[in-house]
C-alpha cells in the first residue's frame, strides 16, 4: 500500500525541525545562505537542492478585520512523490522510479544526467549537484530508506521485547521530518486513511481549512497531500493539471511500435509506386528517362583543396577550442563550466542538438526522395546530404557526452528499459539511425579504396541490419510480441524483396527506408520531450501534437539545409550551380513547409492560442511563424523565384533559421522557469564561454571533416567544366 | 512548572506571555496541539508576532515591560466583575487573612520604603495575628474591609482597563477579552519564559501569574499552573542543584554572614527546611558532621548580604580587580550578559579564566575579540575541552521537574571529559594541594566527602543527591524518611526518592501505564518531590478533600482508606492527615500558612508544638520589592510611569551599581524601544548553534526587525544595513522590515518596538556582532536577572549589504 505524509499546514509551526532532521538522515551539508531576504521571512535556504530537500516557506496571509491583520503560514515544501511520477516516466533508464510503498526514488548506478526529470517536474523538485564531477540527482524519497530499517535487538542495553520491538519498529520506520515534527503537523500512513482524515478535518473545522487537498488530484493524485488555512496559491503552490503527467508523452511514444511498423511498410509501398510509375515512365519518354539517367548516375569525384586556407585555420581555430573546452567541461563539473542551474537544466547545448538534428534531418529527407520516391535526378546531393548527416549526428551525439552528467553510465540505455520515456526512444532511435547513416556513407570509402571484401559484406547485410535494428528498437519500446513480430515481418518481406537480381547494382533502398523510418520516429519524440512540460513551456509552442510539428518541421528544415549545402558547395568550390536540382528541392519543401506550416498555425488556432499573443512571446511566435515561415513558403511557392539563387537561398536560409528559432524558442525562450521548488521565479540563464566553446567547436569539426571527406572521397559530383580547385 | 509538559494537553486556554513557545519551547507544540484539537483556545502576549503568534487564536502586541499594567488591568477586571472562583479563593489563598493595619501603598510604594537605602522595612506587610502561635487572624467573609483580598482589591483598582490599555498598548477590547476567556475558560495554563523575567520587575510579573492563577482557581490542577518553561534542557536540574547565587541544593537559603550558626539560620528559616540543610550538610561532610559541630554549618562560607553575588556582581567585582580567578563552565557571558563591555573589563582583570567548554568560546577568546590587543590582556586562559551531552551520561531535569536518565551514547572526541570527571579532577588535585593547610577557610576541604567510584561516577552523585539512611547504609525512600538528627543525609532534599528501593527511577520508561488517563505515567522516570508531577494538587480538591472537577480528578481524600489517594502523589504534609485536620488543608504546605499568597505577606509560621518555641517552623518568602505586583517602567523608558509618576522605576532598583559604566539612555536620543531574545535556530550565545552548519544555513547571521512605519521613515529595506545604538555602545546588523513588528500608542504617544536576536558573537562558524553590547544590564532587585527585553535605542542606516556576514 502506498504511504502518504498529510501536512496540515495550519499546525505547523515553523520550528524548521523536519528540514534539519532531513539533513541529519540524508547526511547533506549546510548550505551558505544570506538573510535576511524580503516576503520569505524564515525561508532559508530558499529554494531545494542537491543539498536541500525540505524547505519550509514562510508568508504572511492578509486576514482583513482580523488583528494583526495577518497570518502567519508555514509550508513544509519537499518531493510530491506523484502516484504517476513525471520524472519517473521522463527517465530515460529508470534512475527514478516509483517505490511500491509509495516514494519516488533515485538509483545513482543507473542514471545517465540527463536531467530530463528535473524539467519533467511540474514542482522543480529534481535537483542536481552541480558542483560534483560526478553528480547525482538528488531529492526527497520519503525516506525510503528508513522503511527497511532493522529493528535492534537492544535498547539502552536491555533486550526488547516483541512488542517493544513493534512500538520501536512504529514510531521509527517513518520519514525523519515525521519523526521530527513536534506540533503534529506532519502525519504519516495509508493514503486512503489520511485522505479520508483530512477530508473529516475539513468537514469538522470548515472555517479553519480552504476545502483543497493538495494533492489529491493534482498531478493525478500526490502521495504528499496538504491542508491549509489559506488557498494554496497564496502559499507559493503552482496550480497543477490533475491528469497525470506521464499520460502526455504515454499516447504519443505507445504509437511508435505501430508507427515504424506503418511507416515502414507505408515506404516499402511508396517505393514499389514510384518504381511503378517509373517504368512506366521509362517506357512512355525515353527522352524523359535518358535525362533522368544523366542526372541519376553522375560520377562522384574527390574535391582537392587548401588544407591550411585562412578558413580551415579559423575551423581548426574552433575546433581546438571545442576540444578544450569538452577537456574543461571535464575538469570543472557541469557547475563549475556551465552556466546551467537547477532553473535552468538544459541551456545551449539542447539548443544546438535540437537545432541542429531538426536541420541535418537534410539527410534522411533527401534519401527518401532518391530512394523511396526515385527522384532520381536529386542523387547528385545524396552522398553530400548523408555525410552531412552521418557528421552532424556524429557531434551532436559528442555534445551529448559533455552535457550528461554521468555520460559514463551510458550503458544503462541497454539495461533498463523505461515503460515510456521519450528520452529512452530518442537515444535509442538516434543511436540506430547513426548506424544506418554510416552504412548509408560505407560505399563511398570502401568503393574508393577499393575494398571489395567489405563492400561484398555491406550488399549482403546491411538490409539486414535494417531489420535487426528495427525490429530491435520495435521490442526495446515495446516489450510486446506482437509489434516485434510484425515489425520483423514487414521489415524483412522489404528487405527480400527490394533484394538486388543477380547483376544488378545494388541500391541501398533498404538503408534509406531504415533511415526515414528512425528519423521520423526520433524527429518526433525529439517533441514529444516537451510534452511533459505544458505548465512550463508556453502554449504558443506547447502542444500535444508537438511530436508531429517536430517532425514535419525537420523535413522542411533539412531540405533547405541541403539546399544551402548545395549553394554553398557550388560557391566555396567554384562549381556549376546545379539550379534544376536545387529548384526540384525549393518545390518540395515548399509542400513540406507548407504542410508543416498549416498544421503549426491550425494546430495554434484549435486550441485557441492566437488570442494570447502578446508581448515580446507573442513577436517572438509571429517572427518565428510569419517571417521564417510563411514569407519563405511564398518565395516558394513561385517557380520563378525559386530558380533564382538568391531568392531560393534566402528562403531556404529562413526556413532553417524559423526552425532553428522554433527550437530555441522551446528550450529557452519559451520556457516559463521558476526553478527549484518552491519555484520563487525565473533566474537568468547565460551559456558560459565552455558551452559555446563545445558547440561551436563541434560546428566547425562537422564542416572541417566534410570538407575533408569532400577533399579525399567522391563526395561531390566530378565537374567536367571548371576548376575543381577550392578557394576560400 | 507547577504542572508538566504532558499536562498541556487538557488545558482549555492558554495564556502564552513572555514566552515564544512555539520556537523555544518547541516539544510543547505537541501538546498545545494536542489542547487546540479539543478546542483550546490560545492567546500570545508579546511585543513582537512571532511564531507562537502565529497558531494563536488571539494576539495582543504589548509594549516590552508593560506586562503588569496588562495583568492588573485584568486582575482588577476579574475582581470587580466577580469573575474569580470564590469558593477556592476562600479556602486555598489568604484573601480573608487580615492584613497589617499599617500595610498600605502611596505614591508608588509600599508601607515601610527607606527612600535614602531603597529598601523596604516588610514590617507592616504582615497579618494581624492571635494567639500563642501566631496565627493569622481571618475574616468572615471578602467583604472585610482588613482582610487580604479587600487589599488586593484597593491595589488594583487603580489599574482600570484604560489604564491598563494607555501603559501595555493592548486594545481595551482585547484585554476584557482575554480577562472574559480566562474567567470562563477553565482550567487555564499560563506559561512564561524570559519574556517574563528579563526585566527590573521580572519576580512581581510571575507573582501576578501566581495572583491571577489563584484568583480564578487554576492552580493544583490538571490543565491549569503556571508554568515557567524552563532553558537549556537542565537548567531547572542545576536551579534544583543550587547554581543560583542565593540558594543551597533544593532552594534551601544560603547561610548569610548574619547566621553564624545553625540555629541563627534556623530562626529565619525556620525547622522544616532546617531538617533539610542538616541531611545536606550530611550528604557533603558525612561522619565529619556531628550535632556538636552545627553538621559542619560553621565550614561553609557564609555571602555577606551587602556583596552582590549575582553574575553581575561578579564581573563589577572583577572589573574592579578584586577577583583573581573564575571559572566558567556550561556559560558563555562575553555573549550572554547584558552590557557586553562591563563583561570584557571584567575578565580582562582576572589573573586567571578556567573555561570548560565544548569550542572555543567568546570568552574563552575574548582576549583576541576583534580590536583587541591580546598582549594588553593579562589574563591567562585555560580552556578545557569537554563533553557534549551525548557523550556523557547522567539526569536532566526537565521543565515539570522531571528527572531522566541519558545515557551516554558515543565517546567524546581527543581529550575532552565530562564536566563531572573534570570537576571530580579539579577537586582532588585542589584538596591535595591544601592538604597540610590548617587555615580554617580551607578545612572544609578536608571535611568534605568526595569519593566518587570512576565507574558510575554519576550514578554514584545521584545516589548522594537522593540520600541515605546513615544506619542501614540504604538509599532513602523519600522526603518523609529524611530526620533532623544526621541519622539521614540527602544532598538535594527535594531529589529525595530518586532512589527509592535502591534502584535508578529516572532510568523507569512506561510509558504504557497511566491509570489516570491524564498523561501522568507515573512509572515513566522520576519527578521531584515524590514523583509528584502536578504541584499544589491538593488544591484541586474541596475543603473534604473531594475534587472540585470529578472529570478531571487527580488527587483525593479516601476516606474508606482513610489518606489521601491519586493518580498522582497527594501533595500533603501527611497523607493519613485528613481534610479535617490543619494539614489536610495546607494545599500549599511550603508556605507558612499553607495556602496560595495573594498577598505575599511578611510572615513565619510557629508550631504550638515545638520545644524551642523561639525557632519557626517555617517562614514564607516575601520578595524585597513588594508583596503585591506593582507597575515600574523600564529603567530606560519611552514614556512616563502613568500610574505614579514621582516613582517611574522600582523603588528598590539600584542602578547605576557602578559610577560612569552604567549610562541610563534618554528617550530624546534614543527613540525606540529594542527587545532581544533567542531563537529557533540559534540556543542562547550560539557557543554550539553557530557551530552547526545546518542551524547556521537557516538563520545565518543576526538582523534587526523594525515595523514598516520605521523602515519607511528611516528609509531601509529589507536586507539593508543599520546601525544600532544604545547608551552602551551601537552593532550594526541587517535589517528585516515586516508587519510582524507593530508600533503601539502608549501614554498617547506612538512608541516603536524593534527586535533583535543576542545570539551572535565573534567566534565559530557563523559569527556577529552581539547584541548584548547595547543592551542594559540593570537588574531585577529580586532574582538579579537583567532587563534585556526593554531598553532604548537609536537606528540609523549604515549602507547596503553585500552578502553573509558569516566568517
Amino acid at each position: 500500500m502506498p504511504k502518504t505524509t498529510l501536512i496540515d499546514t495550519t499546525k505547523c509551526i515553523g520550528c524548521r525541525s523536519c528540514q534539519v532532521s532531513c539533513k541529519a538522515w540524508n547526511d547533506l551539508p549546510g548550505e551558505k545562505t544570506i538573510a535576511p531576504t524580503e516576503g520569505l521571512g524564515y525561508q532559508e535556504p530558499r529554494t531545494l537542492s542537491s543539498k536541500t530537500f525540505v524547505v519550509i516557506t514562510d508568508r504572511l496571509v492578509d486576514t482583513p478585520g482580523i488583528a494583526p491583520g495577518f497570518k502567519q503560514v508555514f509550508t513544509k515544501r519537499q518531493c510530491m512523490h506523484c502516484e504517476e511520477p513525471a520524472c519517473a516516466s521522463a527517465c530515460p533508464v529508470t534512475a527514478l522510479h516509483k517505490h511500491a510503498d509509495g516514494p519516488v526514488v533515485y538509483d545513482k548506478s543507473r542514471c545517465i544526467g540527463c536531467r530530463y526529470c528535473m524539467w519533467a517536474c511540474p514542482w522543480g523538485v529534481p535537483t542536481a549537484q552541480w558542483e560534483s564531477l560526478d553528480p547525482s540527482i538528488r531529492k526527497c524519497t520519503h525516506c525510503a530508506d528508513r522503511l527497511s530499517a532493522e529493528v535492534p535487538q537492544y535498547h539502552n542495553g536491555i533486550a526488547m521485547t516483541a512488542e517493544e520491538k513493534s512500538h520501536w519498529a512504529v514510531r521509527h520506520i517513518e520519514p525523519a521530518c515525521v519523526k521530527a515534527c513536534p506540533s503534529g503537523c506532519l502525519k504519516y500512513g495509508e493514503r486512503d486513511e489520511l485522505l479520508a482524515e483530512a477530508k473529516q478535518r475539513i468537514k469538522k473545522s470548515p472555517g479553519k481549512y480552504v476545502d483543497h487537498i493538495y494533492g489529491e488530484h493534482e498531478a493525478g493524485g500526490t502521495t504528499m497531500l496538504y491542508l491549509a488555512s489559506a488557498p494554496f496559491e497564496e502559499l507559493g503552490f503552482p496550480k497543477v493539471q490533475s491528469e497525470a503527467f506521464p499520460r502526455l508523452s504515454a499516447i504519443a511514444l505507445g504509437a511508435v511500435p505501430p508507427a515504424v511498423v506503418g511507416v515502414g511498410a507505408a515506404l516499402g509501398g511508396a517505393y514499389a509506386i514510384s518504381k511503378r510509375r517509373e517504368a512506366v515512365a521509362k517506357a512512355d519518354a525515353a527522352e524523359r528517362s535518358a535525362k533522368h539517367a544523366e542526372h541519376s548516375h553522375p560520377e562522384f569525384a574527390p574535391v582537392p583543396g587548401n588544407m591550411y586556407s585562412t578558413f580551415n585555420k579559423v575551423l581548426m581555430f574552433l575546433m581546438g577550442f571545442g576540444a578544450l573546452s569538452f577537456l574543461l567541461r571535464f575538469a570543472l563539473g557541469l557547475g563549475g563550466s556551465t552556466g546551467l542551474s537547477d532553473t535552468w537544466a538544459w541551456g545551449l547545448w539542447i539548443v544546438f542538438d535540437f537545432a541542429w538534428i531538426a536541420i541535418a534531418a537534410g539527410a534522411f529527407a533527401t534519401a527518401c526522395i532518391i530512394y523511396v520516391l526515385r527522384r532520381q535526378d536529386l542523387y547528385a546531393v545524396g552522398r553530400s546530404a548523408v555525410l552531412m548527416g552521418l557528421l552532424s549526428y556524429t557531434f551532436v551525439m559528442i555534445t551529448l557526452l559533455a552535457d550528461l552528467g554521468l555520460p559514463w553510465h551510458f550503458y544503462s540505455l541497454a539495461i533498463y528499459a523505461p515503460k515510456h520515456s521519450a528520452m529512452f526512444e530518442v537515444a535509442w532511435c538516434i543511436a540506430f539511425y547513426l548506424s544506418v547513416l554510416l552504412l548509408e556513407f560505407l560505399p563511398v570509402p570502401l568503393d574508393w579504396f577499393g575494398m571489395k571484401k567489405y563492400r561484398e559484406l555491406w550488399n549482403q547485410y546491411s538490409d539486414w541490419w535494417v531489420v535487426i535494428a528495427v525490429t530491435a528498437f520495435v521490442f526495446i519500446l515495446s516489450h510486446k510480441l506482437i509489434w516485434v513480430v510484425l515489425a520483423a515481418a514487414v521489415f524483412s518481406a522489404m528487405a527480400a524483396m527490394l533484394k538486388p537480381k543477380p547483376g544488378q547494382k545494388k541500391e541501398p533502398i533498404m538503408l534509406a527506408i531504415g533511415a526515414v523510418t528512425f528519423s521520423t520516429m526520433h524527429q518526433s519524440s525529439l517533441g514529444s520531450l516537451y510534452l511533459l512540460m505544458p505548465d512550463k513551456l508556453s502554449h504558443l509552442w506547447w502542444s500535444p501534437i508537438l511530436p508531429i510539428c517536430y517532425f514535419l518541421s525537420s523535413i522542411a528544415a533539412g531540405i533547405a539545409l541541403m539546399v544551402l549545402v548545395e549553394m554553398w558547395i557550388a560557391k566555396g568550390y567554384k562549381r556549376t550551380l546545379r539550379i534544376d536540382e536545387l529548384a526540384t528541392m525549393g518545390r518540395l519543401d515548399f509542400w513540406a513547409l507548407l504542410v508543416y506550416l498549416a498544421v503549426r498555425i491550425g494546430d495554434v488556432a484549435v486550441r485557441g492560442e492566437f488570442s494570447h499573443i502578446s508581448g515580446a512571446r507573442g513577436v517572438d511566435f509571429l517572427v518565428e511563424v510569419g517571417l521564417m515561415g510563411v514569407l519563405p513558403l511564398l518565395l516558394l511557392s513561385v517557380g520563378k523565384l525559386r530558380r533564382n539563387p538568391t531568392v531560393l537561398g534566402l528562403a531556404s536560409a529562413l526556413v532553417v533559421v524559423g526552425v532553428v528559432w522554433n527550437r530555441w524558442n522551446a528550450v529557452v525562450y519559451g520556457m516559463d522557469l521558476k526553478g527549484a521548488m518552491p519555484q520563487l521565479g525565473p533566474l537568468h540563464y547565460s551559456p558560459s564561454i565552455i558551452e559555446w566553446g563545445i558547440s561551436v567547436g563541434m560546428v566547425a569539426a562537422t564542416i572541417f571533416l566534410f570538407r575533408m571527406g569532400v577533399a579525399y572521397l567522391p563526395i561531390l559530383p566530378k565537374e567536367t567544366v571548371e576548376s575543381a580547385a577550392a578557394a576560400d | 512548572m507547577t504542572n508538566h509538559w504532558l499536562d498541556l494537553q487538557h488545558s482549555k486556554v492558554f495564556l502564552i506571555e513572555g514566552s515564544n513557545a512555539a520556537e523555544n519551547h518547541v516539544m510543547s507544540m505537541k501538546w498545545i496541539r494536542k489542547a487546540q484539537e479539543k478546542g483550546a483556545i490560545i492567546i500570545h502576549v508579546d511585543p513582537r508576532y512571532n511564531r507562537t503568534s502565529s497558531i494563536a487564536d488571539i494576539y495582543a502586541c504589548i509594549r516590552p515591560g508593560a506586562d503588569i499594567a496588562f495583568l492588573g488591568a485584568m486582575i482588577n477586571y476579574i475582581l470587580e466583575n466577580k469573575l474569580y472562583d470564590d469558593a477556592y479563593v476562600k479556602l486555598h489563598t489568604n484573601a480573608l487573612m487580615l492584613a497589617n493595619q499599617d500595610f498600605g501603598f502611596d505614591d508608588g510604594v509600599f508601607s515601610g520604603y527607606d527612600e535614602a537605602t531603597r529598601h523596604y522595612e516588610m514590617a507592616s506587610w504582615s497579618y494581624q495575628t492571635a494567639g500563642p502561635d501566631k496565627k493569622p487572624k481571618k475574616a468572615k467573609s471578602l467583604d472585610d474591609p482588613h482582610c487580604v483580598f479587600a487589599q488586593l482589591k484597593k491595589h488594583y483598582s487603580r489599574y482600570t482597563m484604560e489604564m491598563g490599555s494607555q501603559i501595555s498598548g493592548i486594545p481595551v477590547e482585547t484585554i476584557k477579552k482575554i480577562a472574559d476567556i480566562m474567567a470562563t475558560t477553565k482550567p487555564g495554563t499560563i506559561m512564561y519564559a524570559l519574556g517574563m523575567t528579563q526585566h527590573t520587575v521580572g519576580v512581581q510579573n510571575i507573582r501576578c501569574y501566581g495572583v491571577l492563577q489563584l484568583l480564578l482557581g487554576n492552580i493544583g490542577k490538571p490543565g491549569g499552573g503556571v508554568n515557567a518553561l524552563r532553558g537549556e534542557p537542565n537548567v531547572q536540574g542545576s536551579s534544583d542543584m543550587a547554581v543560583l547565587s542565593g540558594y543551597m541544593p533544593g532552594y534551601l537559603t544560603y547561610p548569610a554572614h548574619n547566621e553564624p550558626t545553625l540555629k541563627d539560620w534556623t530562626k529565619n528559616n525556620g525547622t522544616f527546611r532546617a531538617k533539610f540543610l542538616v541531611n545536606n550538610l550530611k550528604a557533603w561532610f558525612g561522619d565529619q558532621a556531628t550535632a556538636e559541630n552545627d553538621f559542619g554549618y560553621g565550614w561553609l562560607p557564609k555571602r555577606s548580604l551587602k556583596a552582590n553575588h549575582t553574575v553581575y556582581g561578579f564581573f563589577e567585582s572583577a572589573a574592579k580587580g578584586d577577583v583573581k580567578m573564575m571559572y566558567v563552565i556550561g556559560q558563555n557571558p562575553m555573549v550572554s550578559n547584558a552590557n557586553l563591555s562591563m563583561t570584557f573589563d571584567g575578565l580582562a582583570k582576572l589573573e586567571m579564566l578556567v573555561v570548560h567548554e565544548l569550542w572555543e568560546t567568546e570568552t574563552a577568546a575574548f582576549w583576541k575579540r576583534p580590536g583587541t590587543d591580546p598582549k594588553s590582556i593579562p589574563t591567562e586562559v585555560l580552556l578545557l575541552p569537554a563533553c557534549y551531552f551525548m557523550e556523557k551520561e547522567g539526569t536532566l531535569t526537565n521543565s515539570g521537574r522531571m528527572v531522566q536518565w541519558r545515557y551516554k551514547a558515543i565517546d567524546g572526541p581527543g581529550e575532552s571529559k565530562s564536566d563531572l570527571e573534570i570537576v571530580d579532577a579539579v577537586f582532588r588535585k585542589v584538596r591535595d594541594l591544601y592538604k597540610d593547610s590548617v587555615d580554617p577557610k580551607d578545612q572544609i576541604l578536608m571535611a568534605a566527602v568526595w569519593n566518587y567510584p570512576k565507574d558510575g561516577m554519576s550514578e554514584a552523585v545521584l545516589k548522594e543527591i537522593n540520600g541515605f539512611d546513615l544506619k542501614t547504609g540504604l538509599p532513602v525512600n523519600g522526603i518523609a524518611d529524611l530526620q533532623p538528627d544526621g541519622s539521614t543525609s540527602s544532598g538535594c532534599w527535594i531529589y529525595a526518592g530518586c532512589y527509592k528501593g535502591g534502584k535508578n527511577l529516572s532510568k523507569r520508561r512506561d510509558n504504557k501505564t497511566d491509570p489516570s488517563g491524564l498523561g501522568i505515567y507515573p512509572g515513566f522516570a522520576w519527578c521531584w518531590p515524590g514523583n509528584m508531577h502536578v504541584l499544589y494538587n491538593r488544591a484541586s480538591c474541596d475543603e473534604k478533600g473531594q475534587p472540585f472537577d470529578p472529570a478531571r480528578k487527580i488527587v483525593w481524600w479516601d476516606a474508606e482508606q482513610k489518606k489521601w489517594a491519586g493518580f498522582d502523589t497527594p501533595d500533603v504534609p501527611v497523607p493519613t492527615d485528613g481534610p479535617d485536620t490543619p494539614n489536610g488543608q495546607r494545599a500549599f504546605r511550603m508556605n507558612g500558612e499553607g495556602v496560595g499568597r495573594l498577598l505575599a505577606a511578611s510572615y513565619k509560621d510557629f508550631d504550638p508544638k515545638a520545644t524551642d518555641k523561639e525557632l519557626p517552623r517555617d517562614a514564607s518568602y516575601t520578595p524585597k520589592d513588594g508583596p503585591f505586583p506593582e507597575f515600574y517602567e523600564p529603567v530606560e523608558s519611552p514614556t512616563e510611569n502613568a500610574l505614579h509618576p514621582e516613582m517611574k522605576n522600582n523603588p528598590v532598583l539600584k542602578y547605576p551599581r557602578v559610577k560612569g559604566k552604567h549610562p541610563i539612555g534618554k528617550v530624546a536620543d534614543f527613540p525606540y524601544v529594542l527587545m532581544t531574545s533567542s531563537m529557533a535556530e540559534h540556543w542562547l550565545s550560539g557557543s554550539i548553534t553557530r557551530n552547526i552548519p545546518w542551524l547556521i544555513e537557516l538563520c545565518p547571521e543576526p538582523l534587526i526587525e523594525i515595523p514598516l512605519s520605521l523602515a519607511a521613515k528611516l528609509k531601509l529595506k529589507t536586507g539593508d544595513m543599520a546601525k544600532v545604538s544604545s547608551a552602551r555602545g551601537d552593532v550594526t546588523v541587517k535589517v528585516e522590515v515586516t508587519r510582524r513588528m507593530q508600533t503601539l500608542q502608549i501614554n498617547g504617544k506612538e512608541v516603536t518596538v524593534v527586535w533583535m536576536p543576542y545570539n551572535w558573537g565573534f567566534q565559530g562558524l557563523s559569527t556577529g556582532p552581539s547584541t548584548n553590547y547595547i543592551t542594559i544590564d540593570a537588574v531585577d532587585p529580586v532574582a538579579g536577572t537583567q532587563e534585556a527585553k526593554a531598553c532604548l535605542v537609536n537606528v540609523v542606516a549604515a549602507g547596503s549589504a553585500e552578502g553573509g556576514n558569516r566568517a
